[in-house]
């Protein structure tokens, strides 16, 4: 009995040890010009996505989602894609052209593309009035490969959604970051992960679009 | 080719829990004699399995949710008997802020085997350690299971089966236990965690003796 007893505390006693935890201090603001904040609240997930059936719009969609899922740890925010933009709290369009559908070019990253996202704010100013709409556009002038401007659209439509989930300023720092106003990398970088994880754990002061 | 280590490590436990099945089925009759079968159903509480600071501190634990044990007694010499356990529990996995806010992150599946060694300590008291294997189980690969559980995990465990005469006469017995392991996931190495958290569950039921108890 007092050996089993003994083995007890013994386990308890290991049970105190208390590991480090790691570094999460955001690496650049989100906030905008104004020292506004918003993010997704936990009462209006899953966030519901919606992309245009043209082209291969809604895979990017799809793998932008869940590159900003997997930076979570503890359930802040997951989203899914919706069929009807109706029903949608992102709306993710084209600007004009669809890019052919091709694999994403593996070279030095070329800014083929752009992207733009736009949320309004209701009378009060301190909601959004509809859905966040994002546009994604391929750029004319000079002659990319389809690989080129597939592997840009990609990078362009996860920091597209960098902003619908609240990181509202872009990074400064343009080599790794997704947020970098001409993204270079392809996935979110340490920086945007512990930056949008800071960002889930402050209060907001904008609310979420009616649904 | 991507490898679901995840996979890998529950068909392990599927395995093992097979052969246990079956190594009991097909006993010889002069062992089956002395074989007894137990189940223990009770309520399991977990400790915190990772503590965090994002803004605020946090910590993530699974709620007190249901625990389902089965286990075989084999005679050993002396007072002791050979246990082999088979373990599942579940319940909601939950991040707590520390403004006292709850959010649920998934359900989650815990799958332990183990052996261990059972004596009696009193006519009404019986006492058990063992150690085995256990595998976390998400219903969902998210956050901090997005890459995977960490594999099949190292437990040790003990636990104490207390029967008094009125209990005794219905092949019943309240069971106290508790067991020790180490948890880390690959997401939450990912994301700067070095260390392993030691984690405690403890669970309180009812043991029921199925076959060939005392």
């Amino acid at each position: 009995m007092k050996r089993l007893l003994l083995v007890g505390v013994a386990a308890a006693a290991l049970g105190c040890f208390e590991p480090l935890v790691p570094n999460h201090d955001p690496t650049y603001p989100f906030a905008d010009q104004f020292g506004d904040v918003f993010h997704w609240p936990a009462d209006r997930l899953p966030v519901r996505f919606y992309a245009e059936p043209r082209g291969n719009l809604r895979a990017l969609l799809t793998a932008a989602v869940d590159a900003w899922q997997r930076q979570f740890l503890y359930g802040e925010f997951s989203g899914t894609i919706v069929n009807d933009s109706t029903a949608a709290d992102v709306i993710v369009r084209w600007a004009d052209s669809v890019p052919p559908d091709a694999p994403p070019d593996n070279g030095p990253p070329v800014k083929a593309c752009g992207g733009v996202t736009q949320g309004v704010l209701d009378s009060s100013g301190a909601a959004f009035a509809g859905p966040f709409e994002t546009q994604i556009q391929i750029l004319t002038g000079t002659v990319f490969t389809a690989g080129q401007v597939q592997a840009c659209v990609a990078r362009t439509t996860i920091h597209e959604m960098g902003h619908a989930l609240g990181l509202l300023q872009e990074s400064p720092d343009s080599l790794r970051d997704i947020m970098a106003t001409t993204p270079k990398v392809n996935q979110p970088s340490d920086g945007d992960r512990r930056t949008i994880e800071a960002l889930y754990h402050t209060p907001p002061t904008l609310a979420p679009p009616p649904r | 080719m991507a490898v679901d280590r995840r996979g890998r490590s529950v068909g392990s436990l599927a395995v093992a829990a097979a052969g246990l099945v079956v190594s009991l089925a097909v006993r010889p009759p002069v062992l089956a004699s002395q074989v007894s079968l137990h189940a223990a159903l009770g309520a399991r509480y977990n400790s915190t399995l990772v503590h965090d600071s994002i803004v605020m501190p946090l910590d993530v634990r699974p709620a007190i949710g249901p625990a389902l044990a089965l286990s075989s007694d084999l005679p050993l010499a002396g007072p002791w008997q050979l246990e082999l356990l088979a373990d599942l529990g579940t319940s909601p996995l939950e991040r707590h802020d520390a403004d006292g806010s709850t959010a649920r992150i998934t359900r989650l599946w815990t799958l332990g085997l183990a052996v261990g060694l059972r004596r009696q300590l009193h006519p009404w008291l019986d006492g058990r350690f063992a150690i085995g294997a256990l595998s976390y189980l998400p219903a969902q690969s998210v956050g901090l299971f997005s890459n995977g559980s960490g594999g099949v995990i190292p437990y040790g465990s003990l636990a104490f089966d207390a029967a008094p005469a009125p209990l005794a006469r219905h092949h019943l017995a309240l069971e106290l236990a508790g067991d020790l392991h180490k948890f880390l996931t690959p997401a939450l190495r990912s994301a700067g965690f070095t260390e392993s958290r030691v984690v405690y569950r403890i669970s309180a039921g009812v043991r029921i003796d199925l076959m060939g108890s005392k």
